[in-house]
């Protein structure tokens, strides 16, 4: 390697330029670093598409249909870093870090929302009044459907309560005109995804827009505009795994790990400092070099912070040591065969070497298989273990060798003794 | 440099160990077949865990009789409290087989009943039935490649002998036999993070078995005039700091993450502690021990096979033999056990006696003992001076 051949100054200097380089990347961090949903709160859903008689296979045009539209009412939550992340062939996974309100996001995401207006006589609207089902059955074909819709609004009534206010297309406000001058006096029920919202019976003939009064909150009102705005599905979901998480609950779990990444941190750095004195003073500033790169990672490639891939890096943290130790623990058995301290550098280095390099070979076979298989959240667990398996090859063995290198060619640490012999 | 100059016999004891282990792995089995297998978390089981913080003590009747109204399929209930939190009792933590993606209902139910609810601290997590077998075929599928790739990467690089590849299998899956049953003895469930942590303790148990098994490689082609026994011996001491710092650096952080983290990271780092001590522990003191066992049966065969010849070549048996048998420090070869079973031409008498008098006449330096790395009867294809990429350390 070049490396081993520039100058120490040259060394020192690429390794204070990319920690400089590093602290830019990810500070301030708590702008830089995106946490999860399990940090900040917020929820997570596994949606699957379910065929239905009219699309018996859900292929490739049908997912990012679904997609758009479940992206469109999504979308109109409020909720800044949302992620739709296609799984397989019939599978959306969904992430809303900050969420305030997931009852709703998940009523969104359940709702086909399939608005239809159908004719009944008031005979059988009188009759069947309690019974949505059987009304659906009896009524006519829909005049109206939710794609002649073009733009849905909360409004009120009269009265004050919540309502939705909406604007028909052209086709569908002729539509409409033709079939509402020649029924004057007849009702003409509202279906939402097959149940009765509302039965209202035309006065005069209309032709673009109208209101929907179906007893409505103001989160259901919202809601209706929202999906009629953002079209109905084009096939039912399913929800098969949901987790939701308190805001305040994951501002804990965020305090906690961070703390206990921080005590895991201090007391590794003191162990180190204790046992292999010089070399392991050396070795802390490469696993600060390391924790550096580690948060430039996560800032630069948007890796979204999750409470497991706090556990690997902190993991990581402690296997990056294990190289150094390994190291070391050489170079105090060479300085005990009666080396000078610079011959049981070089040495201790080189026999280890391969020793390192199985630690990390056989952690990352475990993080990559993980990675492959594992589920949901333990992904996060795999990609920062796996990450950081890489970059500790890279600080506890070049970065600490630089700084060792300078410490014995100038003379600085020549005493067995500083090598916790 | 404390294990260094120890006089610890970490070999002679590997009797004591094995039955160390096997008590806690029977402990796991007994431990498992109590549960009836290994409880599994809600991952692999489907359903649903709604944690509710509430602004007020609750009692579990009253919780009870407002979930009536939301239908939940037999919930389990529980009433926990953090140490930060200002009433007693004051969490439910509701469990059900059902797959719950609304807690809407919940939460109405309790706030009808005048349970006033804190959403902001509450966490709701729900897997379908589906989904949850599907999750734990491909754990299982994870845990099978996982483990095919470690013995892979272990054949990789003990590919010309054999009896290191397999040792550090049986280390490894000695670890993962402690994780599960350790997990079953604590009723903890499995779920994903139990995977994570099994995945990366089969890594950590490799690389602990390679480090020890380097160096009892390096110190076979250096050591030649110990016997086999203390030659290890010596190599586990000469790790033994070593094996105890990884190990502490490691420990260290995981305590950190156990005492300080969460509930969830509690779970994972619980499973790690417990699976990454057993792998270093079982690279000293099972694998080792079982390396040294293995080259025991392997004399005991060469010497079969080699008084078979002297047997026919000189019918005498050698008288005194047994005599001069210089005093054991560490037995490995016991001589009150029954001798490995005879190959079918051989006749058993003369043979017995001749394999004690191979292995224990005094060898050509005067030295008495055991020693078959310099007076081996016929060349080894896997012994310790073969050429391999060893750089113990």
């Amino acid at each position: 390697m070049f490396w081993f051949h520039w100058k120490h100054p040259i060394k020192i200097a690429i390794i204070v330029a990319l920690c400089v380089g590093c602290w830019f990347a990810f500070s301030p961090v708590a702008q830089k670093v995106h946490l999860g949903l399990d940090l900040q709160g917020g929820l997570r859903a596994l949606v699957e598409l379910e065929p239905t008689h009219d699309v018996p296979k859900i292929d490739a045009g049908i997912l990012d249909e679904e997609l758009q539209v479940l992206q469109t009412r999504l979308g109109g939550l409020g909720v800044s870093e949302l992620t739709f992340e296609k799984v397989g062939a019939d599978r959306i996974n969904i992430e809303m870090p900050g969420l305030k309100d997931p009852e709703q996001a998940i009523k969104l995401i359940r709702e086909a929302a399939v608005l239809e207006m159908r004719p009944l006589s008031s005979e059988q609207l009188a009759k069947g009044q309690n019974n949505s089902a059987a009304l659906y059955k009896e009524a006519g074909p829909a005049i109206i459907t939710g794609a002649d819709i073009s733009h849905a609004t909360v409004g009120t009534d009269p009265g004050g309560a919540p309502a939705v206010e909406f604007t028909l297309n052209s086709a569908g406000a002729k539509k409409f005109y033709e079939w509402s001058s020649k029924n004057v006096g007849k009702p003409l029920p509202i279906f939402l995804d097959q149940k009765l919202i509302e039965a209202p019976t035309i006065e005069s003939a209309i032709s673009n827009n109208g209101e929907i009064h179906g007893g409505f909150t103001q989160d259901s009102s919202i809601r209706l505009a929202n999906e009629l705005n953002a079209g109905a599905l084009k096939v039912p979901t399913k929800i098969l795994e949901t987790e939701s998480v308190g805001p305040t609950l994951g501002r804990i779990d965020l305090q906690k790990s961070l703390v206990a990444s921080l005590v895991g941190l201090g007391v590794v750095l003191l162990f180190m400092l204790v046992v292999y004195r010089v070399p392991g003073l050396l070795a802390d500033l490469a696993l600060v070099v390391y924790c550096f790169l580690m948060l430039a990672y996560v800032s630069l490639f948007g890796v979204v912070l999750t409470l497991p891939g706090i556990a690997g890096f902190v993991l990581s943290i402690g296997m990056a040591v294990d190289a150094n130790v390994l190291i070391f623990e050489r170079i105090k058995e060479e300085l005990w065969g009666g080396r000078t301290t610079r011959a049981a550098v070089g040495v201790g280095f080189k026999r280890a070497f391969w020793t390192v390099f199985d630690s990390h070979v056989t952690t990352i076979l475990g993080a990559v298989v993980l990675y492959w298989l594992g589920t949901g959240t333990v992904k996060g667990f795999a990609l920062t273990l796996l990450v950081g398996t890489v970059l500790s090859l890279l600080t506890a063995v070049n970065i600490t060798r630089s700084f060792v290198d300078v410490v014995v060619d100038k003379d600085l640490a020549t005493a067995p003794a500083l090598y916790g012999v | 440099m404390f294990f260094r100059n120890l006089k610890w016999n970490i070999i002679g004891q590997r009797y004591g160990w094995f039955a160390l282990s096997g008590a806690v792995i029977a402990a796991g089995i007994i431990a498992l077949i109590a549960h009836h297998g290994l409880p599994l978390g809600l991952s692999f089981t489907g359903g649903s865990s709604i944690e509710v913080k509430c602004d007020q003590t609750v009692s579990e009747t009253t919780v009870r009789q407002a979930l009536t109204s939301a239908r939940l399929q037999d919930p389990q209930l529980q009433l926990a409290a953090k140490p930060s939190d200002k009433f007693p009792s004051d969490r439910i933590l509701i469990s059900t087989q059902q797959a719950i993606s609304d807690p809407g209902p919940v939460y109405s139910a309790l706030e009808a009943a005048g349970i006033k609810v804190d959403r902001t601290q509450s966490h709701i997590r729900s897997v379908g039935p589906s989904l949850s077998r599907e999750y734990l075929n491909r754990s299982l599928w994870a845990l099978v490649i996982a483990l095919v790739l470690q013995l892979l990467y272990i054949a990789f690089r003990f590919g010309n002998q054999l009896r290191f590849g397999i040792v550090a299998d049986i280390a490894l899956v000695h670890d993962v036999l402690v994780m599960v049953g350790i997990y079953a003895i604590a009723n903890r469930k499995a779920d994903d993070a139990f995977l994570a942590a099994l995945l990366t303790v089969i890594g950590y148990s490799v690389m602990d078995t390679i480090v020890i098994f380097d160096r009892i490689r390096e110190n076979g082609r250096i050591m030649t005039n110990v016997s086999y026994d203390s030659m290890v011996n010596t190599s586990l001491l000469q790790t033994m700091t070593r094996s105890v710092n990884t190990l502490l650096t490691v420990l260290i952080t995981l305590f950190a993450l156990y005492f300080f983290g969460g509930d969830t990271l509690k779970n994972f780092a619980f499973a790690l502690i417990v699976g990454v001590t057993s792998g270093a522990y079982s690279s000293i003191f099972i694998a080792s021990p079982l390396l040294v066992m293995w080259r025991h049966a392997q004399e005991r065969k060469r010497a079969l096979r080699h008084d078979f010849v002297l047997t026919k070549e000189a019918a005498a048996p050698v008288a005194g033999a047994a005599v001069s048998r210089p005093p054991a420090a560490q037995t490995p070869v016991a001589p009150k056990r029954a001798a490995p079973k005879p190959r079918r031409q051989a006749p058993p008498p003369p043979r017995y006696k001749r394999r004690r008098t191979l292995t224990d006449a005094p060898s050509s330096d005067g030295r008495g003992g055991l020693n078959l790395l310099t007076d081996a009867p016929e060349p080894q294809p896997d012994d310790d001076t073969v050429e391999g990429s060893s750089e113990g350390s």
